[in-house]
């Protein structure tokens, strides 16, 4: 059994993979590297931001008909649950990244407010691990398959 | 293979490539910033009259002990102004804007005496590092200290004790004193701009937040730094060293030191009359957060009756606040301090005796309050006296002591009197903190140790006409300057107005039925 859309390959699904391992990538750059060198930080940290936006928009537009689609058709319990768990990182990821840059864009429309430094500490925290964690859970859910064997293989591969 | 697999895999692949890539871009495009601060080289005609140290390096900032971090001099532009803070921080800024470690460097009263002392000696301005590290340290790391002003101003130097001359602290040393903090201001600066400040505030931890500056700053030892004052040949003509503050040590000796209350629960907490109370219930709680203000015991820059002379007095209006925000924030901050005053001290009768034709007691003046003596500081100019009254059964005056004379400014001279003095090498009191030509240092009576007493005994004539029961009234009261530093420094005839600690009535002899 193959789910496959119909749709050309580059498609948001395809835009996500691309975004997601640059967020990566950049995301550990800010937490390990960017502290010896801010003036280079500064950019990689605006990309960061706009490109989370950018994932953000596009996840928000996708997820729900993907949801629909494919755990739908999925008949693997423990893909199902995969999937909910990765979605659920997905989104707290999401809700993080957006909560730190509340401040700064109120700090834009001329509303100053921020978070209490130990809130930012819990936030980056969630961010941080729970980026790491859908990194697992992505690859896990990308290869993992969603259909249950047939009946005979399966008493095939137990024997 | 499942098709999301070889579909997303070399997205991801490529992706993480292109991502390092970008990196990689970044730093090559946006290097690392040159090491901060400003080299002495860089700074022309900076003069260092005081010689290397043992080591045989410069002493740049000497006869201050302040350092920074990384041995290079601020500059000026990238010291971060509290006006700034006060952009995110405002409700620490409008603490901290009234109080003395605000205007620490630009007080009249501070401004002229260092102008005093300039004056006495070719390398005075080199010597005045020694006020101006713990008073201006922005001046003094900046390179502007000195008889060739090469360095430009900026308005951080102007703000004394600004919020990055704590929140950078690295080191201090307390028994050292005379300023001997090592900041790390040339690296607290912020380097993202405001709005990405706000998503990624760790690096701002980093340049004021440190967890060693954090832990710093909440000890006792931190004040010590400044509040420690000792004075040698650099910038006095005391041989060896010689104390001239010793608050912290006051503190560490004393019973609050012993139960953990430090200078920082008191005086900065909110309320910090009502935490000196709590403490001397027995309450040994925590303030429940740690205010800006700095509550202290000079009530003089917080007297908004003295109008126009109040601004002279504490030097103009600080960068970031406006004529009526100042004058209601150093109201609020003159009633703390007044507060804070009248938690301090008490009075008690001790030993009294009615003898015939003489009266003998004893007027004990308590140290409730302060965790320090009674007065502390650099006490040549701030002073303490007694003033006792005793009258007989008619309200006839027939004995004061302490008396002051509210149109000359000028304090009894047989007062029981609390301060050091300044002495030249002819032995002659320097009455006006001239520091430069200071060869010794005496007390008239020393300051009141925390939780002690200090007993002054009286021994009054009584005439024959005299009749008891007999009443005592004592008051103690506070100076913050002497009349001859207002005359001869200040060059103005305001008379500097006394504050009353305490006050109490005793009847002689102590007994039910003189009291009634």
């Amino acid at each position: 059994m193959d789910y496959r859309p119909s749709r050309p390959r580059i498609g948001r699904s395809s835009l996500l993979s691309i975004a997601f391992a640059i967020l990566l990538g950049t995301g550990l750059y800010l937490e390990f590297l960017a502290d010896a060198n801010w003036n280079a930080g500064e950019v990689v940290l605006a990309g960061h931001v706009v490109l989370g936006l950018g994932f953000t928009v596009v996840f928000a537009s996708w997820i729900g008909g993907h949801v629909r689609r494919g755990l739908r058709t999925a008949s693997r319990q423990a893909f199902r649950r995969l999937s909910w768990f990765l979605l659920t990182l997905y989104v707290l990821l999401v809700a993080t990244g957006l909560l730190m840059v509340l401040p700064t864009t109120l700090y834009l429309v001329g509303v100053l407010w921020f978070w209490r430094f130990e809130t930012t500490g819990v936030l980056t925290f969630v961010h941080f691990w729970g980026a790491l964690a859908a990194t697992l859970a992505l690859f896990a859910h990308l290869a993992m398959r969603h259909w249950r064997l047939p009946m005979a293989r399966r008493g095939h591969e137990a024997s | 293979m499942k098709y999301q697999v070889r579909d997303h895999a070399p997205l991801l692949a490529v992706s993480s490539v292109l991502c390092i890539a970008l990196l990689i871009g970044a730093r090559l495009l946006w290097p690392p910033p040159p090491e901060p601060g400003v080299d002495l080289a860089d700074i022309p005609y900076y003069q260092l009259p005081f010689g290397p140290d043992d080591a045989g390096l410069p002493r740049p900032f000497w006869p201050s002990r302040m350092q920074t971090e990384n041995g290079r001099f601020a500059d000026p532009a990238k010291i971060q102004s509290a006006a700034d803070c006060a952009i995110c921080h405002p409700r620490e800024f409008e603490e901290w804007a009234p109080s003395l470690h605000a205007i620490a460097g630009r007080d009249t009263v501070y401004e002229r005496a260092v102008e005093a002392n300039e004056d006495l000696h070719k390398d005075g301005i080199e010597k005045a590092r020694f006020c101006e590290g713990c008073h201006a340290p922005g001046e003094v790391l900046a390179g502007r200290t000195n008889r060739f002003k090469s360095v430009m101003p900026s308005d951080a130097e102007t703000e004394g004790i600004s919020c990055v001359m704590c929140h950078t602290a690295t080191h201090a040393d307390p028994v050292e004193g005379n300023g001997a903090l090592t900041l790390a201001i040339n690296e607290g600066t912020d380097r993202l701009s405001n709005p990405l400040l706000l998503a990624a505030p760790r690096d701002h931890a980093r340049a004021f937040g440190a967890k060693e500056t954090n832990a710093l700053i909440a000890k006792g030892d931190f004040c010590g730094g400044c509040h420690t004052e000792t004075y040698d040949t650099s910038m006095s003509k005391v041989e060896g060293r010689q104390h001239v503050q010793t608050t912290h040590a006051e503190w560490r000796d004393s019973w609050y030191a012993g139960n953990g209350v430090t200078c920082q629960d008191c005086h900065m907490a909110p309320d910090p009359a009502a935490y000196v109370r709590q403490i001397r219930s027995g309450d040994l709680a925590k303030p429940e957060r740690y205010a800006h203000n700095f509550v202290g015991a000079n009530y003089l820059m917080f007297n908004t009756g003295l109008g126009s002379n109040l601004t002279f007095l504490r030097g103009g209006i600080l960068p970031g606040l406006s004529d009526a925000r100042n004058t209601e924030l150093i109201a609020r901050q003159g009633e703390a301090t007044r507060a804070l005053l009248r938690s301090a001290a008490g009075l008690a009768l001790r030993g009294s005796e009615v003898a015939p034709g003489r009266l003998r007691f004893g007027i004990a003046v308590q140290n409730l309050g302060a965790g320090h003596n009674l007065p502390t500081g650099v006490i040549d100019q701030k002073y303490m006296w007694l003033e006792v009254v005793v009258r007989d059964a008619t309200g006839a005056e027939i004995y004061h002591s302490g008396a002051f004379d509210a149109t000359r400014g000028e304090t009894d001279p047989d007062a029981v009197i609390w301060r050091e003095d300044f002495i030249d090498a002819d032995g002659e009191r320097i009455p006006d903190h001239l520091t430069f030509i200071t060869a010794a240092i005496s007390h008239v009576r020393t300051g009141v140790p925390p939780k002690g007493e200090d007993v002054v005994r009286y021994d009054v004539a009584v005439t024959s006409d005299a009749t008891g029961p007999f009443r005592v009234e004592a008051r103690l009261w506070y100076r913050v300057a002497t009349q001859e530093f207002a005359y001869n420094t200040l060059k103005t005839d305001l008379v500097i107005p006394p504050f009353e600690l305490t006050a109490a009535e005793f009847a002689l002899p102590a007994t039910d039925e003189a009291r009634q």
